[in-house]
């Protein structure tokens, strides 16, 4: 498959009071067109922060990002503030956790909407006619009506459902979904999702799904990469990872899902918490909780092994 | 068995204004004719979405805001018309643990300190309440050296247990976890979740969860109790519920919880319409009328009536009435 994206061993560290504090560490993926791949991990695994590293969206200057990320031919790094510019929305559009964050409060949400395709040129017309055709596509009832409204006046699905349009509006090969339905109801949590995975159908764009979440990713990705303080611990197919998980962490982490009935035998917890990584200790980063944890692993971070032609994990022969 | 919670009919409403300054008010019924009894040693969990009036239930039954009808039993005390000495003594007997830990702990006090006030309020001296603090730590499997600590030195999973200490320390018959593991990552939430089970076990509590998380609710719950805009519209044993949904919006719920298996990904899927808070035109509809899939003629102009399915298990739904 044409890789759409590649980040080829992207770093990410701050710099803080007490030294270098390693957010992402030696990421390397791809995604492919028209490929749902969804980064999964516990909160500071350092996801969002890849997402958006893409972006370019962190304005801190004390961070130190290294590696690359190619897109489209160019490394995003090497680009200039106004280039980059281009490239966000048009080419790479991002959805976020929180919509009424995204939304500014004081202007109608159709008019939010048309103000990105105003970007490519479109009279307020046709960009009318082209917003209501988009909330239509996102399933919004009465969009004449709803071009009209309020962010405030709108409820938290379809708040995520006129952001959504907005992205979709400029057609961009990549969409970055970053906690997509985690504020949203099941019942509307499941109407996105089958949004997002029309999308893809009708537009054939890539996403890049951001999540905690295993059930979302169950259902709609292809690929899963699965992250655990900062590093990607393993990689495969939806089908691979759900059944044959690898990893120790991997495998803790799908066994900790509540799944039936107590009765039924108590979930397996994973003792300890995440190990805040400073200065790029030298051991694997699950060290500290690891079931299996052996000599070897103090010896350096272990390194990629391969399981299938998609299904990769970073651990030693021994631990999986 | 005696109940050692009975609510009967409650009801509360609030009262909204349609426009800033107006006059006007709309009636909002957050809970509405809310019956449901709760035994001794059971876990009931009640799963609905956002403005269900499931928070609003659980501050009920705190007596933290007033009820606008029906009744609360607990042993001979009525908590919607007793005085407030009354609701003093019977809310003792509860405790409660909310979604957000940070903001339950006060940031410039230390654990040790959070944990014992409730005792010190009560009037208990000192000393026997650091005793009773540390074993109250001790019961949420925490070390000692964490009563010196302050919350922001505390994860997210630990911050948790210190909430859940300090609901201890009081030694209640009924605990109320509103959304105990929703601010949790999976880690933590299955240490968390064993943890209230086997504290459940032990000290043989009643336990009131409050989620919109199904596999939550699967896991640790005896009963479910299924919440649609302020009514109870399901209730049974967990297993029955879950294998059975009987009200259509249980069915909806469990169908739109997707599934922990990408083999199942494309199993059919019954996208549900609309989102909650869509009010029927008629008061007197079932609240479900507008989004719901098997809607009837009498739906819209009149509320079904709980019916039986099984033993324990109810719903409130005009199909069962062919069914039954």
């Amino acid at each position: 498959m044409d890789a759409l994206l590649t980040l080829d061993r992207l770093s990410v560290d701050y710099e803080v009071s007490d030294g270098l504090l390693s957010a992402v560490h030696d990421v390397s993926l791809s995604i492919g067109k028209g490929e749902i791949y969804a980064l999964v991990g516990e909160s500071g695994c350092g996801k969002s922060t890849i997402a958006h590293t893409i972006m370019r969206l962190s304005i801190d200057h004390n961070e130190k990002v290294g590696g690359q990320i190619c897109f489209g031919g160019k490394n995003l790094l090497d680009l200039s503030d106004s280039e980059m510019e281009k490239i966000r929305g048009k080419h790479i559009g991002m959805i976020f956790q929180n919509p009424l964050d995204s939304l500014n409060p004081v202007y109608r949400s159709g008019t939010q909407v048309a103000e990105a395709l105003a970007l490519d040129g479109l009279s307020k017309k046709e960009s009318r006619e082209r917003v209501i055709e988009l909330y239509r596509d996102v399933q919004i009832p009465d969009p004449e009506e709803r071009v009209g409204s309020f962010p405030h006046e709108l409820s938290g699905g379809m708040r995520q459902r006129v952001m959504i349009a907005m992205m979709l509006a400029r057609n961009p090969e990549l969409l970055i979904a970053d906690e997509p339905t985690t504020a949203l109801d099941v019942t509307v949590e499941a109407q996105i999702l089958h949004i997002l995975k029309e999308m893809r159908d009708l537009y054939h764009s890539s996403v890049l799904l951001i999540t905690h979440n295993f059930g979302v990713v169950a259902e709609i990705a292809d690929r899963i990469g699965i992250m655990y303080a900062g590093e990607l611990v393993e990689e495969g197919t939806v089908f691979e990872i759900f059944e044959n998980p690898a990893h120790p962490y991997s495998k803790a982490l799908l066994s900790a899902l509540p799944r039936g009935h107590k009765s039924e035998g108590r979930i397996a917890a994973i003792s300890g918490t995440v190990p805040r990584i400073m200065d790029k200790a030298n051991q694997c980063r699950f060290y500290n909780r690891c079931p299996r944890a052996g000599e070897s692993c103090r010896e350096g971070s272990p390194t990629f092994l391969s399981l299938s032609e998609t299904h990769r994990v970073r651990c030693h022969p021994e631990g999986i | 068995m005696e109940p050692i919670i009975r609510i009967q009919n409650l009801d509360k409403r609030f009262l909204i204004s349609r426009r800033l300054f107006s006059r006007k008010r709309k009636v909002v019924d957050a809970v509405k004719d809310f019956s449901l009894d709760i035994y001794p040693g059971e876990i009931v969990g009640l799963i609905g979405e956002s403005g269900s009036g499931k928070t609003t239930l659980s501050r009920l039954l705190l007596s933290l805001t007033p009820a606008s009808g029906g009744s609360v039993t607990i042993g001979s005390t009525n908590l919607v018309t007793a005085k407030r000495r009354e609701i003093r003594a019977v809310r003792s007997r509860f405790a409660v643990v909310f979604q957000d830990p940070a903001s339950n702990l006060n940031p410039r006090q230390t654990v040790e300190h959070s944990i014992m006030r409730p005792l010190l309020i009560r009037g208990m001296d000192k000393k026997e309440a650091r005793q009773r603090a540390r074993e109250a730590l001790d019961k949420v499997q925490m070390a000692e050296t964490y009563l010196a600590a302050y919350p922001h030195q505390l994860s997210g999973g630990q911050q948790q247990r210190i909430a859940i200490a300090r609901a201890l320390v009081m030694e209640p018959d009924v605990m109320i976890l509103d959304e105990p593991t929703s601010a949790l990552d999976i880690s933590v939430q299955a240490q968390v979740l064993n943890l209230l089970l086997d504290l459940q076990a032990e000290l043989k509590l009643t336990y009131l969860i409050i989620t919109h998380d199904l596999n939550v609710i699967r896991y640790v719950s005896d009963r479910i109790a299924v919440m649609y805009m302020g009514r109870l519209v399901e209730i049974g044993k967990t297993q029955e519920v879950l294998e059975n949904p009987s009200h259509p919006y249980t069915d909806i719920l469990i169908h739109s919880v997707p599934i922990l298996d990408p083999l199942h990904r494309d199993d059919e899927k019954r996208l549900f319409p609309g989102e909650p808070g869509e009010v029927p035109d008629c008061p007197a509809a079932c609240r479900l009328a507008p989004r719901c899939p098997h809607v009837m003629e009498k739906c819209l102009t009149s509320q079904p009536p709980m019916l039986e399915v099984s033993p324990g298990h109810l719903a409130e739904c005009f199909l069962l009435e062919q069914t039954v």
